[in-house]
């Protein structure tokens, strides 16, 4: 089995229990937060389809990100990028809790309709890969960083979110937010 | 970069973000639930350390789980297996908030059992026929492949992660020393 193979199976799969874990929550749950510093789910589930889609693009080449590309910078407007800041910043990557809090995510249904679109281009584009160019560097400065650690960190980071919406549904339960 | 090794760097990334997530915990902190149905950093650690045990060593491999053959089980507060426990139980899957609260571990031993646990599975990562990964594995209670049983191990591990450092967060914002 090709890496890239398993790659695109993972992916799949991880999409499928993200999307069954916040299909059918409430507005309330998906805003809750366990602490003042604590990430909500909303702001999750925008943050790990806006990291695809920037990160795979820039990454891996393939154009403008769909945010970009199909207008949802322009409907979802977002504050400028802070100085001194992450490029992956507009994703919500290293967002203070003060930022986090502020966030006023989308509709549900746009944020998982623009979760699709974005995973159909990074898809189309981690197709054109195959292992041998996995070990291509992306950044002349970090030759550790290659193309190969790039699908490591969108197989991963999907899946250490899943964990943290996870924890948050179960506490959710424990303290009846509905 | 074939499969064999994008697998070893996953399991290496996620492997080290647990034991970052644990090494430092005192004992308060190991054993803290933010909720009374919550796990706490020890069980979450054990958790993801018994199922690469079972994986790598039940299911991609013959020789028995290090967890029974090292008896591993002498260093840690494990509650009484329930006369009804599936062949998932002992892993610590499907425990109930008191059996998770029961769950008592001393960091060198829960480290050192991870270690162990990891080292040896990358040794069955490095010999395994990465080309036969379709093959039905011998377990009644599911139906599995390597495929299956590799991704898992990838995405469960990185889940729970993920969840401590969510819950060394939360520690810290609340205070837990």
């Amino acid at each position: 089995m090709a890496a890239v193979e398993y790659v695109l199976d993972a992916m799949a799969q991880n999409r499928r229990g993200l999307v069954a874990m916040v299909g059918g929550l409430t507005a309330e749950q998906l805003a809750w937060r366990p602490g003042p510093e604590a990430n909500q789910i909303g702001f999750m589930a925008w943050h790990l389809f806006r990291f695809e889609d920037d990160f795979v693009h820039a990454r891996l080449g393939g154009g403008l990100p769909v945010w970009e590309r199909d207008g949802w910078s322009v409907k979802w407007p977002q504050r400028p990028r802070p100085e001194n800041t992450s490029p992956l910043w507009p994703t919500g990557n290293s967002w203070t809790p003060r930022e986090v809090s502020e966030f006023q995510a989308p509709p549900l249904e746009e944020v998982l309709a623009y979760g699709q679109a974005e995973r159909e281009a990074a898809v189309a584009i981690i197709k054109t890969l195959d292992d041998t160019s996995l070990d291509q560097p992306v950044n002349p400065n970090n030759p550790q960083a290659n193309k190969g650690l790039v699908l490591r960190v969108i197989t991963l980071h999907e899946a250490e979110h899943h964990g943290h919406i996870e924890m948050l549904l179960g506490m959710m339960r424990a303290v009846g937010v509905r | 970069m074939e499969l064999r090794d994008f697998l070893a760097d996953c399991f290496a990334f996620t492997y080290q973000r647990v034991v970052t997530s644990t090494k430092d915990l005192t004992p308060t902190q190991l054993h803290w639930q933010p909720a009374l149905t919550e796990n706490h950093a020890a069980f979450l650690a054990f958790h993801v350390f018994r199922v690469y045990d079972r994986y790598f060593h039940r299911f991609l491999s013959p020789q028995g789980e290090l967890w029974e053959r090292n008896k591993w089980s002498m260093f840690f507060t494990v509650p009484t297996t329930p006369p009804d426990a599936t062949v998932f139980w002992s892993t610590g899957r499907t425990w109930t908030p008191q059996e998770v609260a029961s769950f008592r571990a001393p960091l060198n031993r829960l480290l050192a059992y991870g270690d162990s646990v990891y080292q040896s599975g990358l040794r069955k990562l490095a010999t395994l026929d990465m080309n036969n990964l379709e093959r039905p594995i011998s377990f009644p209670a599911e139906q599995l492949t390597p495929r299956i049983v590799l991704h898992r191990m990838v995405a469960h591990s990185a889940q729970h992660a993920g969840q401590l450092e969510y819950l060394k967060g939360l520690m810290k914002q609340q205070g837990v020393a």
